[in-house]
């Protein structure tokens, strides 16, 4: 299991937004089907990794059903009121649990932050996307103030979310370290192929073609060292975001994953980074 | 802190939800292959730095409008909305030094724009299709960086002017006579000449007569060119003139230059006598000195050269005074074809100058490298002379081209190309826009008010037929009323060429003219090009048009896979 520093892995059932675990009601969560799943467009018919053009670039709205709970209380429990029912309730604790989950839902840095939605359903591995705050209310406590005053634990709130790219990705970076030359097949285990941003990014000591040998796509890197991010941005010495078809095109197929095998190769040693993609 | 800072970070529980607005960025449509499998067609914009054409990326995301032009509508256009991230800042901008965001982010900014070269390509074959030049505004906002390109004619043909920005063209003027003497001045033949008071400014200028052709004054300067300048090189001599009244010297020789060099004539071939030089014509006034200068041309030989210019004031009668004043020699920078060719030869040359005439390139920096195809003739054939002074731009040159029936445009393909042909595209007789092709309503409008069906047209005194001037009347055409027009022919054609002429001009005058505007589907729309000629046959209600239109304009939508095609009556074809 490779994460980003500071992540942990994530059992069963967990849920963490921006660093700040949730605990989901009974109600869960709406939005995060995959979008191979999603069927709003008659013409696109549905099939393996392909999804609705729509789909694919509209900005997935999420909804979230949580409790608050105190700090420190993130145990998992089946029975959504298992609270320990003979801890009083405390208005100020129950406070600062909500104040904590409004802060995750709080202000981004700028107009293009994000913050992580990692989550494991039950038989799922973990599973991830970036999200903004909702337009509007994304926080909705029902009852109000009254129920603050309360501190009612089993308060459900309603968290509303919005992931500008509709793309679920894995919470495991996979990587392969390819030697100069090598055809491997790459597994996407999910069911949707991304296109931009795509399931791959690229390290390279050198000039390095990769082609998916399946579809016939192909892009080549010439100088090196190099790294290519997963929105197709290739940062080199000496050279700049430059990249080429077969025969020096300007135009290349960028090479995508789809669900399932894809043969990759790559002509020269580099390792090859991507997540599996819903 | 912004009211807004407050709402999040300073909340009491009296308030019980902060609300956050946040504002998501305009979503604007990107086009979406179709997946998996093999892909569709995928077009893409990509940017190279202009004009050394180093390729700098591809704006995946970008989302783009093409229009497809012919030169009159203003040329091909491109406009391209991508977000101003960190990837496509890259490709479009130069890092801005010191600048960062608050993550350490490099910044860049896009004063560089003027360099960059924006291509359409796609993946079918990785290859260029279209190139355009970043000649309009970019624009930031909301999150995207929008800029608007254009293609070569129409476009970057229209920042270049004739001639090079330093002018260096007046090599002598004489002498207004201010001296009250001759000096300088050579007699020729049985001239008679002196000096009077009266000139132009109110002061000293010279008069002549004698036997006219053979008598003048004439005065010289020594030209030497040791190095091989672009293009070759037409001379000017001028004066001012005030004619005699009372004698009839119309066509006679006024102004002429001559040009010796090592002791051998070099202008005017004695073989084929004067073709520049200036003569007297009917428009002249007669007993006062004329508005503007007499001008005759003479070339200059082939570099290198040290050669004697002469400019030659002719006596025009043998009693009658012909008074000169303001006597000057130019050698004045020009993009000539030379010797005559044929018009669609033309713009060749035209591009020539403005891509490698004199300080139109700074030395050592890459060229714009536009080449021109040059397809089937015209038939007519003229030298060509644009003249720096005039201040013309190379579009309006272009433009004087496109008049006379020849066609300028940008080329497909991966090259910088342009083509100059007789006519723009294909008569399309393999195809037929049907109202199947037609995606929604749409409305054509007509325009009986453009029909003329009795022309006149005089064509300018040239070097040898003096002018011409015919008539014609389509007694069929308009119902038989006669609307009629008087029309400028091209300097210096022959009556039977004016005739010619006169016929091609009535066959686009007795039309009606026709225009409008289709979303057609994207097969057919894939299938035609700006210059085709298509018949359509397109229906609105109880209304019907039927007519071999010719195709204005052509704009692709990506994301919607529709074309959108504009067109007018084809003066050939249409309205048959």
């Amino acid at each position: 299991m490779t994460l980003e520093e500071g992540l942990v892995a994530l059992e069963p059932l967990e849920w963490e937004l921006g660093g700040r675990r949730l605990k989901l009601t009974e109600r869960g969560d709406e939005g995060l089907d995959d979008l191979a799943e999603v069927e709003n467009d008659a013409e696109d018919a549905t099939g393996d990794g392909e999804a609705p053009g729509e789909a694919r670039l509209a900005a997935r709205p999420i909804t979230l059903y949580s409790f608050v709970h105190a700090p420190g209380d993130y145990h998992v429990s089946t029975n959504p009121t298992g609270l320990d029912p003979s801890a009083p309730n405390d208005p100020a604790v129950f406070s600062a649990a909500l104040d904590e989950i409004r802060m995750a839902l709080g202000l981004l840095p700028n107009r293009a932050g994000t913050r992580l939605l990692r989550w494991r359903r039950a038989g799922e591995v973990a599973k991830r996307i970036a999200v903004v705050p909702a337009v509007g209310k994304p926080l909705a406590v029902p009852g109000g103030q009254a129920r603050v005053a309360e501190a009612d634990p089993s308060t459900e709130l309603t968290l509303r979310l919005t992931a500008p790219d509709p793309v679920i990705l894995s919470d495991d970076l996979h990587s392969h370290t390819f030697a100069a030359g090598e055809t491997f097949t790459v597994v996407n285990a999910g069911t949707f192929t991304a296109i931009l941003p795509c399931a791959w990014s690229l390290v390279s000591a050198g000039p390095v073609t990769i082609e998916n040998l399946d579809f016939d796509e192909y892009v080549r890197f010439p100088a090196g060292p190099v790294t290519v991010s997963r929105d197709r941005e290739s940062v080199a010495t000496g050279a700049y975001c430059e990249y080429y078809g077969p025969g020096d095109a300007w135009f290349p197929r960028w090479p995508l994953l789809r669900p399932g095998d894809n043969t990759i190769r790559a002509s020269a040693a580099c390792t090859l980074y991507w997540r599996d993609t819903w | 802190m912004t009211r807004l800072g407050c709402d999040v970070y300073d909340w009491v529980p009296g308030a019980l939800l902060a609300s956050v607005p946040w504002t998501a960025p305009d979503a604007e449509p990107v086009r979406v292959p179709a997946l998996p499998g093999e892909r569709g067609e995928e077009r893409l914009v990509a940017v190279a730095d202009f004009p050394s054409g180093r390729f700098r990326g591809v704006l995946w995301d970008a989302s783009f409008s093409q229009h497809d032009r012919a030169r009159h509508l203003g040329g091909n256009q491109l406009v391209v909305s991508a977000p101003a991230s960190r990837r496509n800042m890259r490709i479009v901008g130069v890092a801005e030094p010191g600048e960062v965001d608050q993550f350490g982010g490099q910044l860049y900014n896009v004063s560089n724009a003027v360099s960059l070269e924006l291509a359409v390509g796609s993946t079918v074959d990785g290859a260029v299709r279209r190139r355009y030049v970043v000649r309009d505004e970019v624009r930031v906002e909301k999150g995207r960086i929008s800029i608007s390109a254009v293609g070569w004619v129409g476009g970057l043909t229209s920042d270049r002017v004739i001639g090079a920005p330093t002018r260096r063209n007046l090599i002598v003027t004489n002498p207004s006579f201010e001296q009250g003497t001759l000096a300088g001045w050579r007699l020729h033949g049985d001239v008679e000449a002196e000096v009077v008071a009266g000139g132009v400014d109110g002061n000293w200028c010279a008069r002549a007569r004698g036997t006219p052709g053979a008598a003048w004054i004439e005065r010289r300067v020594v030209y030497s060119q040791p190095e091989r300048p672009w293009g070759r090189q037409r001379i000017a001599g001028a004066a001012r003139v005030k004619l005699p009244t009372g004698v009839d010297i119309e066509d006679y020789g006024l102004v002429t230059v001559a040009v010796v060099n090592g002791g051998v004539v070099a202008w005017p071939d004695p073989r084929r006598g004067d073709p520049e030089a200036a003569v007297v014509t009917g428009d002249m006034a007669r007993g006062d000195w004329l508005d503007s200068p007499v001008v005759a041309f003479g070339y200059l030989p082939t570099p290198p050269y040290t050669a004697d210019v002469w400019v030659r004031l002719h006596a025009t009668d043998d009693v009658a005074w012909t008074y000169f004043d303001d006597g000057a020699i130019y050698r004045r920078e020009n993009s000539s074809t030379v010797t005559s060719k044929d018009l669609v030869a033309h713009p060749t040359k035209l591009f020539d100058h403005a891509q490698n005439g004199r300080e139109k390139y700074t030395e050592g920096r890459p060229r714009w490298g536009i080449g021109v195809v040059e397809g089937e003739p015209c038939g007519i054939s003229r030298v060509g002379t644009w003249w720096h002074e005039d201040g013309e731009r190379l579009d309006d040159a272009l433009g004087e081209l496109c008049d006379e029936g020849i066609d300028v445009w940008d080329l497909a393909g991966p090259g910088r190309r342009v083509a100059s042909s007789k006519r723009q595209g294909r008569v399309r007789t393999d195809l037929r826009i049907n109202e199947a092709d037609v995606l929604g309503s749409f409305a054509w409008r007509l325009d009986p008010g453009a029909i003329r069906n009795a022309i006149r047209a005089t064509s300018a005194a040239g070097s040898v037929w003096g002018g011409a001037d015919e008539g014609l009347v389509d007694h069929d055409a308009a119902a038989g009323q006669v609307i009629d027009v008087v029309l400028s022919a091209p300097v210096g054609m022959s009556p039977a060429q004016l005739k010619v002429w006169l016929a091609a001009q009535m066959r686009s005058l007795t039309t009606e003219q026709a225009g409008m505007g289709l979303l057609v589907r994207w097969p057919m729309g894939q299938r035609v090009e700006v210059g085709d000629t298509v018949p359509v046959a397109a229906r609105h209600r109880s209304a019907v048009l039927k007519d071999w239109l010719r195709i204005t304009e052509w704009s692709p939508d990506q994301h919607c896979r529709f074309v959108a095609v504009t067109l007018g009556t084809d003066p050939e074809r249409g309205n048959r």
